[in-house]
Parts: C-alpha cells; sequence; structure tokens
C-alpha cells in the first residue's frame, strides 16, 4: 500500500518539474474569444511577418523634406526647427517630453528625479551637458534617430513634427538651466517665491 | 489487493495531482522593436503598390499592421482603376499567408533544400546557355503586363537567340493581339474610352467582368448610369453571347447565341452595313460587295442584325464593338473593321504605342518543338500547363532532363519537373505594371518574403547574368533608362514614384495610325458561313478560379458564382429549353463525350444560355491543396479553341447534390411573414424602376434626431451594382469571415456579411424577353427597430447610440431567436468552431487584429465595419475635430466598389453624400412595410432597353 502512494507521489512529483514545453499550452477548454488565432504584436510569427520590406515607402513617409526628416538643411545639420516657435508649439514639445522622456530624464532633463531613477532602476545621464547645449537641434535629431539601441524608440515613434517640438522643448530646458534669476518674467518669479 | 475506502481517495488524490501537472503554457513576450517603417505596434501602415489580373492592372493601396499586409484596397489616385479593386485580386491575402504554399524548393521525390543552390543552379545553367547562344533553352511563360519583364524578354532573345519561349497562358489576350499584328497595329495597345460611348456592342465579351481592363470599364460604363439617369444621359449596351456573364446581365439587350455564329453575326452586321451605302476600305472593296450579297438573317436574329446595326450608325464615332478573348483572330479584325467603318478609331478608341508582348506560340508549339529537337533544360515560369494542356505536354516534359517549375505551392505540372521552386507573392517582390492608357503602376512589396522565394523578373535577370539580379535592381534599372526625367534627380523621382504608386504615361499624344484589311480577305474566307453540327461545347473561364490559378483560394472558391450561385463547383450550363429536351434536371450526372474524349459531370439548368450548347467552366478538377476534388476538369473536351462542335450528351441516373447559394431562396424556404411581401412587391419595384422613368418617390425618411452627432446608414445605388462581387471579398477578407466548405455550404450556406441579392429579370417582367438578374448586395440593414434586438433572450444585440445594430459575441449564446425574426435573411450562426482551420497555422496571419474571431455557438452579421468607424473617429479626433469628415469612415464594400455604388456616411451630416443619396428621387428601403426602419437604402435600378428589340 505504501508503495503504492510513494511510487504515485513519485510520479506526481516527476510531472511537477516545471520543464517548460515546445508544443502549445494545453488548455482544458480553450475559450476562443480569448485565445484567438488572429496575431497581435506579441505572436510569435517565426516567419518574415514584421520585418520591413527593404526600399518600399508606406504612404506618408515619401520624407522628401530633409529639414523636417533628416535634420539637414543646406549640406549641414539645421539649427533650428523647420517650423516657426510658437508658445504652443513648445507646449505641444512639453507634453511630448512629459510623456515621452519624463521617466527616464527626469522633468528638467538633468536625469535627477526621474521616476525609473528614484526607484533606482537606471541611471541615465544628463541632458543638460554643455556639449548637446551647444549642438545644432538638427545634430540632436539625427543622433537621436540613428541610435540603434532601443532607447530612445519613444522618440523614434513621435512624427517628425513632434520630434521637433520635443527638441524645441530640450532647447527651452537648455536656457532655463542656466538663466539668471533677471530673465525670469516678474509674475512667475513672484508666483514662485523667488523674489526677495 | 483490496480497494478500501482510504486508498481509494489516496489514488484520486494522487490522479489530481497528476492531472494538475500539465505543461506549463509558453507564452512568447517579443520586443516589438525594430518595428516595420516604425509604424506603432497595432497601427496600420498603407503601401501603394499594383497587380495584375489578365490584362487589367489596379492601382492598389495595401493596409499592413504590424508588418503584415491584411487589406488589400483600391489606390484612388491611379488614373485608371480609380479605386476599384475586383474580388481576386483581393483574395490574394488569402493566397499570400495560404498554408499550402511551398516553403523550400523541391525535388521530384519531395526532398527539400535550400533557394541559394537554385540560384547557383540557375547562374551555371545560364552561363552554358549563353555560351550555346541559348540553345537547348526553353521557357514556359505566363502573360505579364510588366515592361520590365518584358524588357528582360527582349534581351533574352538578343543574347540567347537560340533559346525558345513559349506562352502558357489561357488568360492571356492573345487573339485580339494576334490581330492586331495581322492588321499592322505592332506596337500600340488599344485604349477604350468607354465613358464616352453611347452605344455599345460585346460580341462574346464578359468586358464588365473577367475581360480586359474590367474594373476601369465597369466604372467608367456605370458611370452613364449612377444617379438616377434619364434616357437621353445613360448608354445603351447590347451583348451578344453564348453563355450568360455580367456583362450580358448587365445589358438592356440580349442575345443569346452559339460561340460558333458570333463571327456570322458581326459579318451580317458589317454586310448590313455595307448595303446600306457606307463606305469600306479601299483595299476591301471586292469582299466588301461579297459580303454585302450574302444572305441576310430572318426573324429575331435578323431583326437584332438590323437593328444594331441601325443604332451604331446612328451613333458614328460614340459607339463602341467589343469583341471576347474566346473569338478566333478573323473575328477580332472583322470587328477593328466595323469600329473603323463607325469612325471609333481615335474617339472612342485611343492607340498608344507600347512593347509588345513578344511571345504569343503556346504549349502545343511547344510539343512540338520538344519532339523536332532536344531541350536540355526547360523553366516554367508560373504556369500550370500539365493542368491546362495535357497528356501531351506530360510526354514532352518528360523528355526534357532538367525542368524547373516556378509557382506558389506544387501544382500537377511540379509533380513531373525535375525541380519545383515557390514562386513569390506580387505582395513580396518588387515589380511594375503597365496599364493600356501608358500609366506605369510600380509593385511594391509590403513585407518581407515570408518563405524563401523567386520572382519571375529574378529567374530571368539571372538568366542573361545580370550582376544584380534582385528584381529591386532590374525594376529600378528599367526605370531609370526609359522614363527618368529630365531635370528631376533620379532618386528623388523614384522615391515619389514608389510613394505614390504609379507614373503617369507621357504627355504623348495617342497614335493616329489605322489598320490596313489586306489580309481580312484571306483569314475570313470560308469562316464566316462554317455549318456547326451535333451539341456545341463553350468553354469559360471561370469566373472564381479562372483557368485555375486560383483553385486553392478557399475565398474565391466560396464566393458564390455571379451567373450560377454555386460554390465550390463546376457544373455542365444547358437552357432549360436544351435540358428538357435531353430530360435532363439539376444536379443530374450527365456525360459529354465528343472526339473520344469522355468527361461527367453535373447539368444545371440557366437561363440565357444559348440553345444547343453548353457551358463548360475551366479550371476545376486539380488534385492539390483546396481544389482537390473540386469539381470536373473538363480540359480533355477542348480541343485548339474556346468551343467545340458536335458533342453528344448522355444523361446518367445519378444525382448529386450542388454546393448553391441563392439566398432568396434561402429566406423563402424559412417562411417568415415578411417573405411573402418580399416575393410579392419587392420585385415590382425592382421591375417599375428598370423601365418607367423615375416618378418621384416620396422623400426617404431621415433617423430621428438625436443628441449623438453621427448617425451612420449606407446607400447602394443598384443602377450602378454589376454584381461582381468584389464587395463579398473585400467584406470576408475584413471582417474575418470563415470558409466553411462544400458540405457546410449545401447543409447552412456560406458565412458570408454581404451576399448579392439576385432576381431574374423575366419573372414576371413588362418587358417580355428581357434576360438577365438585377442584383443588390444585401448585409444586415442596422434598422432603428430592430426585429433581432427584441427577440435576443441575452440583449446580445443591442442599439448604439450612433444608429449601428451591434453584436455582443461574448454575451451571445447561440439561441437564435435573432436570425428567426430578421425579415432579410442576414444573420449568419457558427454552427462549427470555423477559425480551427487557421488555428497555429501561417492562414491565421491573414486575420485582421481589429475585428473578433468568432466561434462556435455565436451569430455574427455585418458590423457597418465599427472598428473602421473608430479609427476615424480616433483620427478626427487626434486633429481636434468635431465630426468625422465625409468619407473618413468607410466600410470594406463601399471603399473597395469599382463601380462605387455603395455610399456609406453620417446621415445627420448635412452635406454628406449618403444624405444627398437617399434623399434624391428613387431611394427605397428593403420591405418598408416592416417598419423597421433600415439604415440602409438603396436606389433604383435601370435598364435602357431597345424599343425595337421588346
Amino acid at each position: 500500500m505504501r508503495c503504492w502512494l510513494a511510487a504515485l507521489g513519485l510520479l506526481a512529483a516527476s510531472g511537477c518539474r516545471g520543464d517548460l514545453s515546445e508544443a502549445p499550452p494545453v488548455r482544458l477548454r480553450v475559450d476562443p474569444l480569448v485565445h484567438q488565432p488572429s496575431h497581435g504584436p506579441q505572436s510569435a510569427a517565426g516567419s518574415g511577418v514584421g520585418r520591413a520590406p527593404p526600399q518600399s515607402i508606406p504612404l506618408g513617409q515619401l520624407q522628401d523634406n530633409n529639414w523636417l526628416y533628416r535634420g539637414q538643411r543646406g549640406g549641414s545639420f539645421a539649427r533650428r526647427p523647420p517650423m516657426q516657435i510658437t508658445e504652443e508649439m513648445l507646449r505641444r514639445g512639453q507634453s511630448h517630453y512629459r510623456v515621452n522622456c519624463v521617466p527616464c530624464h527626469g522633468p528638467t532633463g538633468s536625469g535627477r528625479y526621474a521616476p525609473l531613477r528614484v526607484r533606482g532602476v537606471i541611471k541615465v545621464p544628463s541632458l543638460l551637458t554643455a556639449a548637446l547645449e551647444t549642438a545644432r537641434l538638427g545634430q540632436l535629431y539625427r543622433q537621436l534617430l540613428d541610435d540603434r539601441r532601443s532607447v530612445h524608440l519613444l522618440f523614434k515613434r513621435l512624427s517628425a513634427v513632434e520630434r521637433w517640438e520635443t527638441l524645441s522643448y530640450l532647447r527651452v530646458l537648455h536656457v532655463a538651466v542656466s538663466a539668471p534669476l533677471e530673465r525670469v518674467p516678474q509674475q512667475i518669479a513672484r508666483r514662485r517665491g523667488w523674489l526677495r | 489487493m483490496t480497494l478500501d475506502r482510504r486508498t481509494f481517495l489516496g489514488s484520486v488524490g494522487g490522479a489530481l495531482a497528476l492531472a494538475g501537472c500539465t505543461r506549463r503554457p509558453v507564452e512568447h513576450a517579443l520586443p516589438t522593436a525594430p518595428t516595420a517603417n516604425d509604424a506603432a505596434p497595432g497601427e496600420p501602415l498603407y503601401y501603394a503598390t499594383s497587380a495584375q489580373r489578365g490584362a487589367d492592372v489596379m492601382g492598389l493601396i495595401v493596409e499592413t499592421t504590424d508588418g503584415r499586409p491584411i487589406k488589400i484596397e483600391g489606390n484612388a489616385k491611379h488614373p485608371l482603376s480609380k479605386g476599384g479593386v475586383d474580388a481576386w485580386t483581393q483574395a490574394q491575402t488569402f493566397a499570400l499567408y495560404d498554408s499550402q504554399r511551398a516553403r523550400l524548393p523541391t525535388e521530384r521525390s519531395g526532398k527539400a533544400f535550400a533557394l541559394e543552390i537554385v540560384r547557383q543552379r540557375l547562374d551555371r545553367l545560364a552561363a552554358r546557355a549563353r555560351a550555346r547562344g541559348g540553345a537547348g533553352l526553353a521557357l514556359l511563360l505566363e502573360y505579364s503586363l510588366s515592361p520590365s519583364y518584358r524588357d528582360l524578354l527582349g534581351q533574352i532573345r538578343r543574347t540567347l537567340p537560340k533559346a525558345e519561349l513559349f506562352l502558357a497562358d489561357s488568360c492571356a489576350p492573345r487573339n485580339s493581339a494576334l490581330a492586331r499584328q495581322g492588321l499592322g497595329l505592332t506596337g500600340l495597345t488599344p485604349h477604350l474610352r468607354i465613358a464616352t460611348a453611347d452605344v455599345l456592342l460585346a460580341l462574346d465579351c464578359d468586358f464588365l467582368g473577367s475581360e480586359g481592363e474590367a474594373v476601369s470599364a465597369a466604372r467608367a460604363f456605370y458611370s452613364r448610369r449612377r444617379g438616377n439617369p434619364t434616357r437621353r444621359s445613360a448608354n445603351r449596351l447590347y451583348v451578344v453571347e453564348p453563355v450568360p456573364t455580367l456583362t450580358g446581365d448587365a445589358a438592356d439587350n440580349r442575345l443569346a447565341l452559339p460561340r460558333s455564329e458570333v463571327g456570322a453575326f458581326l459579318a451580317q452586321l458589317i454586310g448590313q452595313l455595307f448595303r446600306w451605302g457606307v463606305n469600306p476600305p479601299a483595299e476591301l472593296q471586292d469582299w466588301a460587295r461579297r459580303l454585302a450579297q450574302q444572305t441576310p438573317w430572318r426573324e429575331r436574329r435578323g431583326r437584332w442584325v438590323e437593328t444594331v446595326a441601325r443604332r451604331l450608325r446612328e451613333r458614328r464615332r460614340r459607339s463602341l464593338v467589343l469583341i471576347g478573348e474566346r473569338q478566333p483572330v478573323w473575328v477580332h479584325e472583322l470587328g477593328w473593321l466595323l469600329n473603323q467603318l463607325l469612325g471609333n478609331l481615335g474617339s472612342t478608341i485611343h492607340l498608344y504605342a507600347d512593347q509588345d508582348w513578344p511571345v504569343w506560340q503556346g504549349p502545343a508549339a511547344f510539343v512540338e518543338a520538344a519532339r523536332r529537337k532536344q531541350f536540355s533544360d526547360l523553366l516554367l515560369l508560373g504556369t500550370n500547363p500539365l493542368y491546362t494542356d495535357g497528356a501531351e505536354f506530360a510526354q514532352a516534359l518528360a523528355s526534357i532532363p532538367f525542368s524547373m517549375h516556378l509557382s506558389a505551392a506544387r501544382q500537377a505540372t511540379s509533380e513531373r519537373c525535375s525541380w519545383h521552386v515557390p514562386r513569390a507573392h506580387f505582395l513580396e517582390s518588387w515589380g511594375d505594371l503597365r496599364s493600356s492608357d501608358g500609366t506605369i503602376a510600380l509593385q511594391q512589396p509590403t513585407l518581407a518574403p515570408l518563405f524563401a522565394a523567386l520572382s519571375d523578373l529574378e529567374v530571368l535577370a539571372r538568366l542573361l547574368g545580370m550582376p544584380d539580379p534582385q528584381p529591386y535592381n532590374v525594376v529600378r534599372q528599367y526605370f531609370q533608362r526609359s522614363l527618368g526625367k529630365p531635370g528631376m534627380p533620379s532618386e528623388v523621382f523614384w522615391r515619389f514614384a514608389v510613394h505614390e504608386g504609379f507614373v503617369r504615361r507621357p504627355a504623348a499624344a495617342h497614335q493616329s495610325r489605322l489598320p490596313s484589311f489586306g489580309g481580312l480577305k484571306a483569314t475570313t474566307s470560308g469562316q464566316i458561313d462554317s455549318p456547326r453540327s451535333g451539341l456545341e461545347l463553350v468553354f469559360q473561364l471561370d469566373w472564381a478560379v479562372a483557368d485555375g490559378r486560383y483553385a486553392s483560394n478557399g475565398w474565391l472558391q466560396e464566393a458564390p458564382d455571379p451567373i450560377t450561385q454555386l460554390c465550390w463547383s463546376s457544373a455542365a450550363l444547358l437552357s432549360p429549353t436544351t435540358a428538357a429536351r435531353y430530360g435532363v434536371v439539376d444536379g443530374q450526372l450527365i456525360e459529354l463525350s465528343v472526339g473520344g474524349a469522355k468527361v461527367q459531370l453535373p447539368a444545371l439548368r440557366i437561363a440565357g444560355v444559348a440553345e444547343g450548347c453548353v457551358g463548360l467552366q475551366r479550371g476545376y478538377g486539380q488534385q492539390h491543396g483546396l481544389a482537390d476534388g473540386v469539381g470536373q476538369d473538363v480540359g480533355p473536351l477542348q480541343g485548339a479553341n474556346w468551343w467545340r462542335g458536335g458533342a453528344r450528351l448522355v444523361p446518367t441516373a445519378s444525382l448529386v447534390l450542388l454546393p448553391r447559394v441563392d439566398r432568396l431562396q434561402d429566406v423563402a424556404r424559412g417562411g417568415h411573414a415578411s417573405v411573402v411581401h418580399r416575393d410579392t412587391a419587392e420585385p415590382a419595384r425592382w421591375h417599375a424602376l428598370t423601365l418607367s422613368p423615375m416618378a418621384a418617390a416620396d422623400p426617404l425618411p431621415l433617423p430621428q434626431a438625436s443628441s449623438h452627432s453621427e448617425q451612420w446608414g449606407m446607400s447602394i445605388d443598384t443602377a450602378a451594382c454589376s454584381g461582381c462581387g468584389a464587395c463579398v471579398i473585400a467584406c470576408q477578407a475584413e471582417n474575418n469571415i470563415a470558409i466553411v466548405g462544400p458540405a457546410h455550404v449545401v447543409r447552412y450556406g456560406t458565412m458570408h456579411w454581404l451576399h448579392i441579392e439576385r432576381r431574374a429579370l423575366s419573372e414576371r417582367s413588362p418587358h417580355a424577353g428581357q434576360s438577365g438578374y438585377l442584383r443588390r448586395p444585401v448585409a444586415c440593414q442596422h434598422c432603428e427597430h430592430a426585429p433581432c434586438e427584441s427577440a435576443c433572450p441575452v440583449s446580445a444585440t443591442q442599439h448604439s447610440p450612433d444608429g449601428l445594430n451591434q453584436m455582443v459575441y461574448s454575451a451571445c449564446v447561440g439561441a437564435g431567436g435573432c436570425a428567426r425574426d430578421c425579415p432579410y435573411g442576414v444573420r449568419r450562426f457558427n454552427h462549427l468552431d470555423h477559425a480551427q482551420r487557421v488555428r497555429g497555422r501561417s492562414d491565421a496571419l491573414a486575420l485582421n487584429p481589429r475585428v473578433s474571431v468568432r466561434s462556435d455557438g455565436v451569430m455574427e452579421k455585418c458590423s457597418y465595419c465599427v472598428q473602421r468607424i473608430v479609427h476615424a473617429r480616433a483620427q478626427a479626433k487626434q486633429q481636434g475635430r468635431q465630426l468625422i469628415p465625409d468619407g473618413w469612415a468607410e466600410p470594406a464594400c463601399a471603399r473597395t466598389c469599382p463601380t462605387q455604388a455603395i455610399v456609406f456616411g453620417n446621415v445627420a451630416d448635412r452635406a454628406s453624400r449618403v444624405r444627398r443619396q437617399k434623399r434624391s428621387a428613387g431611394a427605397y428601403r428593403l420591405l418598408a412595410a416592416a417598419n423597421t426602419s433600415p439604415r440602409t437604402s438603396y436606389l433604383l435600378a435601370f435598364r435602357n432597353p431597345d424599343p425595337r428589340l421588346s
């Protein structure tokens, strides 16, 4: 009798080693509406699916404007964005920055107080270095796009116009971080209690 | 051992523990980087590309999600197809992901090997062929409209002069091209300006369905009939044909004539014009005199000849005579003569300079050549001649040491070739296509190749020993050489062309060269009055599978044939009178024999088939993939022509059940009260509109005012519906509609959300003798007082504030009350888990990720493509718009319709097209008396029959 139970136990334990199987998961009841046969972004297709066809051009991505899409103007990197700089445009840039950049670079771009830094996950270099402050905007644009690491995927995922708006806002941060108190508008300084 | 309670519980516990140890599921988490062209996951990207079917080129926009093409739609900017796409092209996403596609090259034994080996072998073969000037090399080709392809063939002709090229393609416009050659029109392609023609005569020519540039032709033809036309503004179409086609259905007057007599009809017509004093060309004076002296036809056919000749003469320069591809060369030449007599050259027919297709000798010539001399290598690019051309071809093939067959999946020919090599799908490779008006459409890949595959261009380029034989380079180089724009950097021009999907023709005007009819006397002598004997077999390319090339496409197989309503099947079509003569009923197996060949297949009675003719579809009876065992191959009966006289018909005692979908009958069988209304009042209405000038109908009531700013509605102009079925396939591709197979079709019908309802014109028609059908697409009508909603016990079908009748799949318990209460018969129940067929296979990649895949026990129906509405709403919101602009939210059927018969939009928007159409005269709702207030309405159908022929 004991032998029986022991054998059963052993057998049960051997089944529970937790090996991963290459075979599809066994589901006693497949809920068809949950486990649909259609493929999503996370499906393993195991083939060419998802790879970009080389040299083809999707609609709306002709990218014939070098300034807008490559940051170049007249053979060198552009100093300013291809669109007019307005307060509204900077506010949109601020909004993109908050959504896409703040988690790593923090609200001021210094890398401090960044949510991920606070939790001790990663350490991100500051965006407020002298090199970045003096670099032309077009150069920054190109660098971020050519970056093969996936860290700047969020930037790449923005549209070209949104990218320029974000970079313009970064320029705002550059100015703000070294701006003397005199250059802050009076009413803002007063509201913040920076005026003695 | 005794089993006491404790032991029992212990064992059960152990067993339970074991049962808990099922395999741990493997769940994949994949990074989405790098994404295809920087697309956000789940966001669609669109590519402009193009496709060829027969002699038609369509500009396409392909929607891809996460790097895989999901939906093929028309490129509205393409100058010719203007956004229309046919059913076949849309069904190509099915072919792209077909799990039956070959994944690697294979030997005859089935052993697979790497594609690189094929490339090496091709290079060696090419080097050897070049050393010998091409001696011993034969190529069997498929007809192509690609200028790069034709350019490569020209180069092969020059560098490998001893290599032999053959064309093995039943869909190629062979006879019309040979006729042009005979008339001295080489290097010119005719471009038909159908919209400018007031009177059209189609002789055995399905120009609105499957022949020529059908998509643009249908659009041009119906542009004269859309939106309440008048007798004055509308065109008139006469059709003479042996077996009904979509063009015959659209005809205002149709004459059923055996195929062998169509040429004689044309000769009679020309003779009549000569008798009326029309001047023949100088070189034909004698011939014309003799033609004028032939005995005129009498009775009905004589009246037809006389009337059509009169109408054509009345509309000189504004008429058009079209000759079908199944007619012999001499009839095409007569057609050119008639068009010239009518002054149509230069007005309704323009000629554009083009690079001619260089190869017209067919498989028979190949068999002959193989007997005469020794070929050492044979390359078959995309054709399947063993199926289309039979046993003689197999013998010739066996005599060749090395043969390579390039095709998407293994077919009959692949089994007999040394190697089978997978062929790249058009969505995976580069190419270009030229339309008759000179527009060159570019074909760009929308995904990297799924499997190891070669494209035709690469094979040809390797034969020529080109240093970079990749299709991209071939097309690009041709482009640069022949199309580069002066003053524009080639890179910029190329990128622009790829992005837009086409290049307009250079400004060069159409040519004014006239045909010379010197050879006409010889070709027509003895042909015009050749006597016919016995039963005539008339061969057609099948609506769904053409010459068999689409036979493994499940979407096309399951779409009901517009004429026979058959799916997954072929039949011998007989007119009811001929059937009665032989005592044959629908589904009865008959044996047809001619010249020693015999074939058994089921008969089907179809009104409109010429007396003494049997209509037979090619393309069936293959033994591979989904096509295995579907229909019968009638190839053995076919001789050199597309008809054969002197056939014998012997009925057998067996009956088979034909998978046939006739939705109107289905509804009638259901016995619902409203069907009574449907069967009586509705047809009367359908007919009334065809004949009388439009009475100012009461304007259609619009949806009641609601707080919601979007009120969706649809309007379908039945006057512009050709019944081509493009909308049915569009809906299937967009909404993941399952294919169910012939057995299920027989029991429950198909799962299509959208079907094309038809009603025979002759039924109670005041215009007696008129044949053909009126057609209208019918899907869920999105009733405001929907009977289905009150019938559902679990509220699984509900009304949305924007007027959609919505299905909640997860709530559906399959009670079926909704389907029983629906007076339109548009709800489909999943009796089985049809998605099981694609689970875990590459077919599943074709499924649209924005639409749920339904499982067994769930009811489904048209949703007005709610996913597209939601997407448009999101886009409008992103741009800060209050209202979705008109045309942004368009269901798949409306977007794809080649004739723009379907209009969808926001009825509450005063500027919307759909609102205008709903308010126009002649708008009506289906079963208005049922008081369901449907959101879909229709415009009256239209026919313009000739009073002299009624």
